[in-house]
């Protein structure tokens, strides 16, 4: 199994997918850390809730990764090939979706150490550092890892729908039009159903329940009931998996 | 060379009684196959024909796991597919339907994962590219290679393992004719090392120089299985080619004999069996007429083929 995983984690680095899309980050964080620069007295202590805010569109990256990671199977066939290798379908979904997970953990923790040092010429040189203590880098590395968290979460619903779906863009479709059009009608129709949404638990997992108290529960909680989530979607794509005709 | 714990009698590949059904939204199951009979055992080349739909590739699909069968049985190196195929996969190569690999990554980054996939030395990559003539172009993006080179590096990817068994599934498709001569001495290279090799095709010609013996389905059932020869002279009507100076003459003689014979592109073909040849002879020398050849018809498998698919075509009308 361990070897299957590292086998995947090789697959999905040589990945171009993968490549382009941290180049076109990296860019973005360095025009921000231009703008930051030149356009603002930047407060190095407000990075905590850039990250906040940039917790959407990278696990949004990581969703499509993660559905990439075998939506781009199908599309090639190259499942076929896998399966000529390794026959137990368990175990090759098992390892994709373990491979995807800790790849888009430690890619979008990566990003977000790039973005910290774009940012730092406008901190330190024409902002402010003030603020930045032990407790401060202690505070923002939970944060880090808590939004790498929550891109792993989303990687492995990514590849979960990309599984049932067999299509990368079918995946990422259905899981942008769910978080924006049915939990955002949810939120507005239902709102006594918040506690039961991806959206809310993550921002409450990812900020705090200091900050998102309309739900009444622990960080753990939420956490908990994501990867409940996260573990049906898992559950659900291996059955179908195990029962598809490859051709 | 035979693969462990086969026992001597046990076929590599057998189906019995295989069926599979693919369910429609409307209208009734597609029956790919129709409780297919085959056996193939150990080492040499295994030629699998037959029209398009006929069942090839199904059947290999169910053999490698990939389709499950509606009814009936196969194994393959004495496992089910279904269940225990991963017990012997280390054993059996694969192309299922052209080749499916990465086409962004190279040829050699292909393999290396297949390689690592399997636990195999990195120096077996080098060793099936050189094998397949990819060698130098094997740091190239496989979305840049043409057909042939594709089919090739599939190929590649197929003997990676150093298989018992190898399935392949139209090898030659997109091949040009030097490919074509390369793929034939390689299956005809691993078949003489012990190994069973199975190759459907459609290049029937090509089918008759390699393998020692063929199956031939039609209509998800196999119509015929042997040795070449054994089912080249299953098929086929039985005639005498004879060349001679005067075919008007030598017609009217043989018919006149009561023999029936047509001319074809200056040749007559007569209709009887080889053991008739000398009587032929006999008649045309009696009338001054003496044949610079006189033979059996040739019957290649492509006639053997289109007979005895056309024959199961028409039963089943």
């Amino acid at each position: 199994m361990s070897t299957l995983v590292f086998v995947e984690i090789r697959r999905l680095l040589g990945r171009r997918l993968l490549h382009w899309l941290s180049a076109l980050v990296v860019l973005a964080w360095i025009i921000a850390g231009t703008i930051a620069f030149f356009a603002s007295n930047f407060r190095y202590e407000e990075m905590i809730w850039i990250a906040f805010s940039l917790a959407f569109p990278l696990s949004m990256l990581a969703w499509l990764v993660g559905a990439s990671a075998i939506g781009a199977e199908w599309h090639s066939r190259g499942i076929t090939t896998t399966l000529t290798w390794e026959p137990r379908r368990n175990r090759v979904l098992s390892a994709k979706m373990i491979s995807a997970c800790v790849v888009a953990f430690a890619w979008i923790l990566m990003l977000q150490l790039v973005f910290s040092v774009a940012m730092l010429p406008a901190g330190a040189i024409r902002g402010t550092m003030e603020g930045i203590d032990r407790a401060w880098l202690a505070d923002q590395a939970w944060t880090f890892l808590r939004v790498g968290g929550g891109a792993a979460l989303a990687a492995g619903l990514g590849i979960s729908l990309a599984t049932i779906g067999r299509n990368t863009a079918a995946a990422f479709g259905a899981g942008m039009a769910y978080l924006i059009a049915v939990e955002g009608l949810i939120r507005g129709l239902k709102p006594s159903w918040s506690g039961w949404l991806v959206g809310d638990n993550l921002a409450l997992f990812l900020i705090g329940p200091q900050d998102v108290n309309h739900l009444d529960r622990s960080r753990l909680t939420a956490a908990a009931l994501l990867l409940i989530y996260g573990a049906i979607m898992a559950f659900i794509a291996l059955v179908t998996f195990r029962k598809r005709e490859i051709a | 060379m035979r693969p462990s714990g086969l026992r001597r009698e046990m076929n590599v590949i057998e189906t019995r009684g295989l069926r599979k059904e693919y369910r429609r939204l409307r209208g009734r199951p597609v029956v790919a196959l129709d409780g297919l009979d085959l056996s193939v055992d150990e080492g040499g080349v295994f030629g699998f024909l037959g029209p398009n739909g006929s069942g090839k590739t199904t059947t290999i699909r169910c053999l490698l796991g990939l389709s499950k069968p509606t009814a009936g049985t196969c194994t393959i190196l004495g496992q089910n597919p279904a269940t225990d195929l991963a017990k012997v996969i280390g054993s059996i190569g694969s192309l299922v339907e052209g080749p499916a690999l990465f086409p962004n990554f190279s040829a050699r980054h292909n393999l290396d994962l297949l390689a690592a996939m399997g636990r195999l030395p990195r120096i077996r990559v080098d060793e099936v590219l050189e094998l397949v003539g990819l060698a130098d172009r094997a740091r190239d993006q496989v979305r840049s290679y043409s057909l042939g080179m594709r089919q090739r590096l599939a190929i590649a990817a197929a003997v990676l393992k150093d298989p018992k068994v190898l399935i392949l599934d139209e090898p030659a498709n997109g091949l040009d004719p030097a490919g074509i001569k390369e793929v034939r001495h390689l299956l005809r290279r691993l078949g003489g090392e012990g190994k069973t090799v199975l190759v459907s095709s459609h290049i029937l010609a090509e089918v008759q120089h390699t393998c020692d013996r063929v199956a031939i389905l039609s209509a998800g059932r196999c119509v015929v299985t042997g040795r070449v020869d054994e089912v080249l002279a299953k098929g086929g009507s039985r005639r005498i080619y004879v060349t001679v100076d005067r075919v008007g003459a030598a017609r009217e003689a043989l018919v006149s004999a009561g023999m029936s014979c047509s001319v074809v592109d200056g040749a007559l073909l007569v209709d009887a069996a080889p053991e008739a040849a000398p009587h032929v002879a006999m008649l045309l020398a009696q009338e001054g007429i003496y044949p610079y050849e006189l033979r059996p018809e040739t019957i290649d498998l492509e006639t053997v083929f289109l007979e005895l698919t056309n024959a199961q075509k028409d039963a089943a009308a």
